[in-house]
């Protein structure tokens, strides 16, 4: 499905933080390291900031009634797995993260391409982008 | 099933009309009933102005930076219900989720730029203007103000006028839209939790014997109207023999002019957006498209690539780029234009009628994007305002002819053009007569601190609404000239 209109996309960006926030908050208690817990923990206020960022954004930047649609976003690309039927242990809650973290990045910067005429929405989003890039450095 | 009868709010207390006289309120994406607007007595309204001028001078006693404290809180309860408060401007007027975040973005910018007050309702002093003779201006409140709103931004509108009125010190009686008035009972369930002193701010619903009522009333001083021509042209000469201060926002036929060296690329999601946002329902919409020399050809085919992309649906969907019109009657009304246009001889190349929503033809008010080729200037779809998503195009030789064509409208609100030509630009925001000219800007809309302009049949009065004219309405200048020897 394409996400063609401002709304859309970011009510989807919205949803990706969420999702990892339960991911995260499911990880750090299905490990005992203690090392991964604390990692586990700022990513969750990590994304927890991101959600808040992008409610920001939906409030402040839709001034303009933005009708030109969207071209080349589709659902499909950016949906991101957040179990194994592999089981559960640290290493492929940590695979998991990072394939979760490049996905959404990915998201981003695609997203802060696309609506380039939208520049402070556009900045947002690589912003957002960036810190998902730090979150997969300390994974 | 019982249907909400929408209260009154006066005097810091919501109260039933006893009117049994009511209009519905229909949610135009599906034609559900949502609420019933009572048309309240003329005694209501007498009750709202005796509750509005009780409570005026303890109002403007109020220390300027007491007063825009509520301001503050009433805009911080915007930011934190924002989400609830657009989707239901949506539920009511029908348009999408980001125009109605975009119209409450404009509300809150409105409530904002009152909260300047000390500064911008700051007179002025002149020390030795004749010998031994100091001079000074004061801008005082006068009173009780009203609006009376239209149902296309069912919340910006009001929120134009209210907030700089009783941030100068008056008080204030909104009549919202007996179409779309929900949005405005919220904010004043807002306003309510807020603890604004009670009178100062009050809802009153209502038809025209209101209206009237609060014109005719000794106790209102001034009129801020935002809706059609015929009835603003009414109120205006009531409020005239009446004495009232008055501005009138009337209708709107916005030409767009794009000129051979426009950039194709970033001009047509301008000009779909100023001719398809709101679904075309706003005061500011293009009204006809002025191609000027060879350019035509190519703007109409991008044109209508672009809009044969355009989401057609219910508003509430994230993903929909345009919503139905906001009543039967305004669908209607528009379907009448699509006639005349086709019978005068302009030719249809894109028909937005019996358009089909998820499928199936829909139980809303729903046109699609519409464009005509080959409109001359004499027909009624390029002289009259059709309120709705219609594209009439007009090719002319040059930007003389553009310009005569303008100017020679009964209206003159708002007129954009586009080119990457400066005296071009310069030739068209000095000739022009519209009251907000666009240079490549497609949707001419005023922010706050700039007065909301227009001309000719769009606007009868002397002060606009926003900015420093909004202020001068507000507040009257009191002289004080004085000697001490």
């Amino acid at each position: 499905m394409s996400l063609g209109t401002l709304g859309a996309i970011l009510k989807y960006a919205i949803s990706l933080e969420n999702t990892a926030i339960i991911f995260y908050e499911k990880a750090r208690t299905g490990t005992s390291d203690q090392e991964l817990i604390d990692v586990f923990e700022s990513l969750i206020i990590q994304n927890q900031k991101s959600i808040k960022k992008l409610k920001r954004t939906r409030r402040e930047h839709t001034i303009e009634m933005i009708l030109e649609p969207i071209k080349g976003l589709e659902r499909a690309q950016f949906i991101i797995k957040t179990q194994s039927s592999e089981g559960s242990d640290d290493k492929l809650l940590l695979v998991l993260a990072r394939t979760m973290e490049t996905k959404i990045e990915e998201y981003y910067i695609a997203v802060a391409e696309k609506i380039g005429f939208l520049a402070e929405v556009s900045y947002t989003f690589q912003q957002l982008a960036e810190k998902h890039a730090e979150n997969l450095s300390i994974l | 099933m019982t249907v909400e009868i929408l209260k009154n709010y006066i005097n810091g207390k919501w109260v039933e009309s006893e009117t049994e006289k009511t209009r519905d309120v229909i949610n135009p994406a599906n034609g559900e009933l949502l609420a019933q607007t009572p048309l309240c007595t003329k005694e209501e309204a007498l009750f709202a102005i005796k509750a509005a001028k009780a409570s005026f001078w303890r109002w403007r006693t109020t220390p300027a930076q007491s007063r825009i404290r509520y301001l503050y809180d009433f805009r911080d309860a915007l930011e934190e219900n924002f989400d609830e408060l657009a989707e239901m401007v949506t539920l009511e007027h029908g348009k999408t989720l980001d125009e109605s975040r975009g119209e409450y973005r404009r509300t809150i910018e409105n409530i904002e730029a009152a909260t300047h007050i000390p500064s911008l309702q700051m007179g002025y002093n002149f020390e030795d203007i004749a010998s031994g003779i100091d001079e000074m201006v004061i801008k005082q409140p006068l009173g009780v103000f009203f609006c009376v709103a239209p149902f296309n931004f069912p919340v910006m509108v009001p929120a134009w006028f209210w907030p700089y009125a009783i941030a100068t010190g008056n008080t204030y009686i909104v009549k919202p839209s007996d179409q779309c008035p929900i949005s405005m009972v919220r904010q004043f369930e807002l306003l309510d939790e807020i603890g604004f002193p009670d009178g100062v701010i009050n809802l009153l619903h209502g038809g025209s014997e209101v209206v009237s009522t609060l014109i005719e009333s000794p106790d209102t001083v001034g009129l801020s109207f935002v809706g059609s021509t015929r009835i603003g042209k009414l109120l205006y000469k009531k409020c005239g023999e009446m004495g009232k201060r008055v501005q009138v926002q009337g209708g709107a036929k916005n030409f767009i002019t794009i000129m051979p060296d426009a950039d194709i690329e970033r001009t047509i999601p301008n000009i779909i957006t100023s001719f398809y946002g709101n679904t075309g329902q706003r005061c500011l919409a293009g009204g006809v498209l002025l191609t000027v020399g060879d350019i035509h050809e190519p703007i109409k085919k991008s044109l209508v690539e672009a809009a044969v992309q355009i989401k057609i649906g219910k508003g509430i969907d994230e993903d929909i780029h345009m919503g139905p019109l906001a009543s039967k009657s305004g669908m209607d009304k528009v379907l009448s234009y699509i006639e005349k246009g086709i019978e005068e001889g302009a030719e249809l190349i894109l028909d937005g009628r019996n358009i089909k929503v998820d499928g199936t033809l829909s139980e809303g008010f729903f046109i699609g994007p519409t464009i005509f080729d080959k409109v001359t200037s004499d027909m009624v779809i390029a002289q009259e305002e059709i309120f709705g998503p219609v594209i009439p195009i007009i090719n002319v030789k040059n930007l003389d002819e553009a310009i005569d064509i303008i100017n020679a409208n009964r209206y003159g609100n708002a007129s954009s053009l586009f080119t990457s030509s400066g005296k071009a630009a310069r030739e068209y925001q000095y000739r022009v007569l519209a009251g907000n000219i666009g240079i490549n800007i497609g949707v001419a809309a005023p922010i706050a601190t700039f007065p909301f302009s227009g001309m000719k049949d769009s606007f009868k009065g002397d002060l606009h609404g926003q900015g420093r004219s909004g202020i001068d309405f507000f507040t009257e200048d009191k002289v004080v000239i004085s000697r001490w020897l």
